[in-house]
């Protein structure tokens, strides 16, 4: 990039950041750590359907808040706005991360994207295959978020009976509520659900899609390619206007208009020009009665089976069905087919049933998915809410997950075991940032020029008794400013593990570079994490490795932990405990010895969620810190959390914090281990808040969002010739946020902001308005612009800023991104008459591809 | 120092044509994107639910010289959307009334029941569920529309979000409807700009 778009000038970087600091200029700062880093921001979603509502659980690496989101809507493309609440280690901004997650087939997902520019705000943008109604929930813990899809079966692609199939990722061992055995009670209570589900439909089905007219009689000639679900079918209808007779072709009949359409979406390709209409009773008798459209259309109907044949004797049908099962176990495909085929071609009877499964799974093991999912459909359409019946249901949606990704996966040709599919994931994204600051009339200074390109690599093969995962994410910048400041060139190492799980034995463990943010654990680590899942309530955690503090560090053995931790899941149902030890050292001396517990309960509508963790060397509590969610009538949303913690965390490493020495064994040279310990603790501030916020859905298209935080951070000593730092008194934070949609135009958000916030020192008001206008299916913009001005309580100084910005998302097929993105800051500060102004500018442009 | 002032001050600056450029192409790019010849409007009804519609209404007609040499049968229509508690619905609002004195001629109370009407798109015909069709939206307190005069039939006839991006693709749209007695009225539209391409922002995929 030329830089005599900005200027260049030789002023030290330091002398900036003092500035932009000083100045309060979040942008300037951020801009001068900015990054585009393709990050673990998810660490899992997980997804798991009942009938035609799918529940997806995202888990998030660092807490959030849910602020805004497109919820209740029909839409193909659902966003969530959060915050994020904390660093978690990550010192940069412009994270962006995309998944396909497993499984995702069952809630009609493409795709799951995360991304933050500066600031704390988030975004997370879920693509769907299908038009979908979408509603986003809190998680109580603020690491995930709930979203319920609500979808409508389509022939060619949704089963026709509720499917239960949670889809597991591997066993994440981070997180208690979405354990194995909380998976295996879902099971349960869906098998539960469809037993006390009634066998037959209540609701007349009168929704029709008219996939043609003509004014020429339809003949043969139409033959549409698409799965016709049993009980629906395609008929003739004709309609005359004046001398004009125009023939139509119906696919019927759909329970509701919005099932109608959503199979349309499917339909949509072939038939461009068809609709959804509301039909007569007549034109259903008239429909059923008149001559099938099989010959014309094609296999249209199932046909019955058995007709105008004897039933089989109860002798003929168990030998039948014994060499049925007999072939079928020695692999000889063919004859049993055949058996199949002669059971099947009689009336129905006792071997009916198990003879269809069989052909579905004879179908499979031979390649033929669509006469598999034919039988397997059949099969539900006729049997049910039998036991079978959920065996088989699992069996179909594996086969139409497994349909609908031959993309992404390595299977071989023509091999249809489960056993063999592996699957490759992964995405590759590349962006160039350029800062540049002034101040005054001086020339403008490029304080980041630089190119992050990022990559992510999944795989994962899913075994009956083995699964298999491993991760890659890793980055590198290349710093092309020529100085020797941030970010210079660095390889960022986020995830690089391997995961193994035995489900026989309830064993899992991962290797290698990996998060963990509970169980005393304070972030990303080299090590092992094994998990032995003893019972279905009791699972025993152990783990061991080298701390990582910075993602471009390579690994660090002066520190060192070992912990060990139990579950104790869905104690009376609703409450999971963990209680946890860890140790930690560093350079050969205690650097942490915690003890703690995190408990979690899931209510109706309520959650909670406490942690304690108390250091028993220190013997001073870390943290103790309380949050509650309470949703009312499912749409309005509060919120309340209260914590008190040391912030920094306390570790004897706190100690070298102000110090010229390096390492704790520099500080030995010094100081006494004691005193170490005594720094450590003096460093090691108190930090106490209560927050509180309200989500409240106005109407579809109108949301406000309230959050006020307290905060206050006790006074520190002066010690070790690190000067004290005098109590902060009480801060004080009001954000009100009110997101519309579809404003100007359908598909659009804007989310309009008023931020209040007396920091002791000073007070400041923002105003700021932020959109996104979408532009036909690929291009969106997003202009922004904010608003603040801050008032100094001591010398009457104030600021003014002014941060205008404007991105431009533009997405060709379904798996590239190029992005641009462009703002300045412009701010005025006045102190005693005296005024000056600094100017910042920043460009973002790149690309991101996932496959 | 007051804000207004001081925002003011700040755009005085050398970097202030700066700001304002941006702010102003911001603003144009806004107006471009949203309101420009854009005839949908949104607001919220005094119930909390939402309704879009189009600005104006469009006019059919038919003529009976039979009955009266200058009057005229109207039809008011304009397609709506309402979402109402998060469900959308769409509808064609017909606004029915007439120039022509029935009474007189006729001796009658009036216009017989319409018992099914179409649209035609290009010719096709597209059913309005005549069955479920209703005189006042459900969950909206005050009617969109009103037709030129107070004696007018309101009616409002569901469509399916399809049957919207139906009529959108056409490039002739007429009306048809059949009533109680069995004769069948075809509606030309009054204006010569019969394309409803407007339908499809109101109901996108």
């Amino acid at each position: 990039m030329s830089p005599v778009i900005f200027g260049v000038s030789d002023s030290p970087a330091a002398a900036l950041q003092g500035l932009a600091w000083r100045w309060g200029f979040p942008l300037v700062a951020g801009t001068l750590l900015a990054i585009a880093a393709r990050a673990d921001e998810i660490e899992s979603v997980l997804i798991a359907r009942t009938g035609n509502v799918a529940d997806v659980e995202i888990r998030f690496a660092c807490p959030h808040q849910l602020v805004a989101s497109t919820t209740t809507a029909t839409v193909t493309v659902g966003e969530v706005t959060l915050h994020r609440l904390e660093t978690c280690g990550v010192r940069r901004s412009n994270l962006r991360e995309a998944t396909r997650p497993a499984g995702r087939q069952l809630a009609a997902i493409d795709l799951v994207q995360y991304s933050m520019g500066e600031g704390v705000e988030a975004r997370l943008k879920i693509t769907f295959d299908r038009a979908v109604v979408v509603s986003a929930r809190q998680r109580s813990d603020r690491r995930g978020l709930s979203l319920a899809v609500r979808m409508s079966s389509a022939p060619g692609t949704a089963p026709t009976t509720d499917i239960q199939h949670p889809a597991r990722t591997l066993p994440d061992r981070g997180q208690a509520t979405l354990s194995a055995e909380r998976l295996a009670r879902v099971d349960e209570r869906m098998r539960q659900s469809q037993r006390s589900r009634p066998l037959v439909p209540t609701i007349t089905p009168d929704y029709a899609i008219n996939l043609r007219s003509s004014r020429d009689a339809l003949t043969a000639g139409v033959k549409p390619s698409i799965g016709i679900t049993p009980g629906q079918m395609l008929y003739l209808n004709e309609m005359s206007i004046g001398d004009v007779v125009w023939h139509r072709l119906r696919l019927g009949f759909f329970s509701s208009e919005m099932d109608a359409e959503a199979a349309l979406v499917l339909l949509r390709e072939a038939y461009p020009d068809a609709w959804v209409t509301r039909v007569s009773a007549a034109e259903r008798s008239a429909a059923a009665a008149g001559p099938p459209t099989a010959t014309a259309m094609g296999n249209v109907r199932l046909p019955a089976p058995g007709a105008n044949k004897t039933p089989l004797t109860e002798a003929e049908a168990a030998l039948l069905l014994a060499d049925l099962r007999a072939f079928v176990l020695d692999q000889n495909y063919e004859r049993a087919g055949a058996i199949a085929g002669q059971i099947l071609d009689r009336p129905s009877g006792s071997a009916t049933a198990t003879a269809l499964e069989l052909l579905g799974l004879i179908q499979e093991r031979r390649g033929d998915a669509a006469g598999a999912v034919t039988s397997y459909r059949r099969y539900l359409a006729d049997y049910s809410g039998t036991e079978g019946a959920i065996r088989v249901g699992q069996r179909l949606a594996a086969l139409a997950t497994a349909r609908d990704k031959p993309r992404e996966s390595l299977r071989s040709q023509g091999s249809a075991e489960r056993d063999s599919t592996w699957e490759l994931q992964g995405g590759l994204s590349q962006f160039y940032r350029l800062d540049s600051v002034s101040f005054g009339d001086e020339a403008g200074s490029v304080s980041q020029s630089a190119f992050y390109s990022d990559a992510d690599l999944q795989l994962r093969r899913d075994g009956e008794r083995f699964s298999m995962a491993s991760r890659a994410t890793v980055g590198y910048t290349h710093d092309l400013s020529g100085r020797n400041v941030d970010p210079g060139n660095a390889t960022r190492v986020y995830n690089l593990y391997a995961d193994l799980a035995d489900r026989n034995l309830g064993l899992s463990a991962r290797l290698g570079r990996q998060a963990l943010r509970n169980q005393g654990v304070l972030g990303r680590f080299d090590g092992a994490y094994v998990s032995w899942q003893a019972t279905p309530s009791y699972r025993l955690n152990v783990l061991a490795g080298y701390p990582v503090y910075s993602y471009e560090d390579s690994v660090a053995t002066q520190r060192v932990f070992y912990g060990a931790s139990i579950d104790l899941l869905e104690l009376l149902d609703r409450l999971d405990v963990n209680v946890y030890a860890n140790v930690q050292e560093i350079d050969g001396v205690n650097d942490r010895q915690a003890l703690g517990t995190e408990l979690r309960y899931l209510g109706n509508g309520r959650s909670l969620v406490a942690a304690v963790d108390y250091d028993t060397g220190y013997k001073e509590l870390n943290n103790v810190s309380l949050l509650g969610n309470w949703t009312l009538d499912g749409r309005v949303t509060f919120s309340a959390s209260a914590d008190r913690r040391r912030t920094p965390y306390l570790t004897t490493e706190g100690a070298l914090a102000g110090q010229p020495a390096g390492t704790i064994q520099d500080l030995l040279r010094s100081y006494s281990e004691a005193e170490i310990r005594q720094l450590a603790l003096d460093r090691a501030g108190t930090q106490q808040s209560i927050a509180v916020g309200a989500n409240w859905p106005l109407s579809e298209r109108f949301q406000l969002g309230l959050d006020a935080t307290t905060s206050s951070y006790e006074a520190t000593p002066n010690s070790g010739g690190v000067r004290d730092t005098p109590d902060s008194g009480t801060l004080s934070y009001a954000y009100v946020t009110l997101m519309a949609s579809s404003l100007l135009r359908e598909g659009d958000i804007s989310i309009f902001g008023l931020r209040y916030a007396d920091g002791g020192e000073s007070t400041s008001q923002s105003v700021f308005v932020d959109a996104r206008y979408p532009i036909g299916r690929q291009l969106r913009l997003n202009p922004k612009l904010l608003i603040s001005r801050r008032e100094f309580n001591v010398g009457g100084a104030t600021d003014i800023l002014i941060r205008p910005g404007l991105r431009l998302l533009y997405r060709t097929g379904q798996h590239f991104q190029f992005e641009l993105e462009g703002g300045g800051e412009f701010g005025n500060h006045s102190s005693n008459g005296e005024t000056s102004n600094a100017t910042a500018y920043y460009l973002y442009v790149g690309y991101s591809a996932d496959f | 120092m007051p804000l207004g002032r001081e925002v003011i001050q700040a755009l005085s600056g050398r970097s202030g044509a700066v700001v304002l450029l941006v702010l102003i192409a911001l603003l144009v790019a806004g107006c471009s994107l949203g309101i420009d010849n854009r005839p949908l409007t949104t607001y919220l009804d005094t119930g909390s639910a939402t309704l879009t519609r189009v600005s104006l209404p469009f006019v059919f007609f038919t003529q009976d010289s039979v009955r009266a040499a200058h009057g005229r049968d109207f039809l008011h229509v304009a397609p709506l959307q309402t979402n109402v508690a998060g469900q959308r619905r769409w509808w064609l609002w017909i606004g029915a009334w007439s120039s022509i004195d029935r009474g007189a001629t006729d001796g009658g109370p009036g216009w017989p029941a319409t018992i099914s009407a179409q649209i035609l798109v290009d010719g096709e015909p597209m059913e309005l569920d005549a069955t479920t069709a209703v005189t006042q939206l459900p969950g909206i307190s005050a009617p969109p529309y009103s037709a030129p005069v107070t004696t007018a039939v309101n009616l409002y006839f569901p469509l399916s979000r399809s049957q919207v991006q139906h009529a959108a693709r056409g490039t002739r749209l007429a009306l048809r409807t059949t009533q109680a007695d069995g004769e069948s009225l075809l509606w030309k539209p009054w204006n010569a700009d019969t394309r409803w391409t407007h339908f499809e922002e109101l109901a996108p995929d």
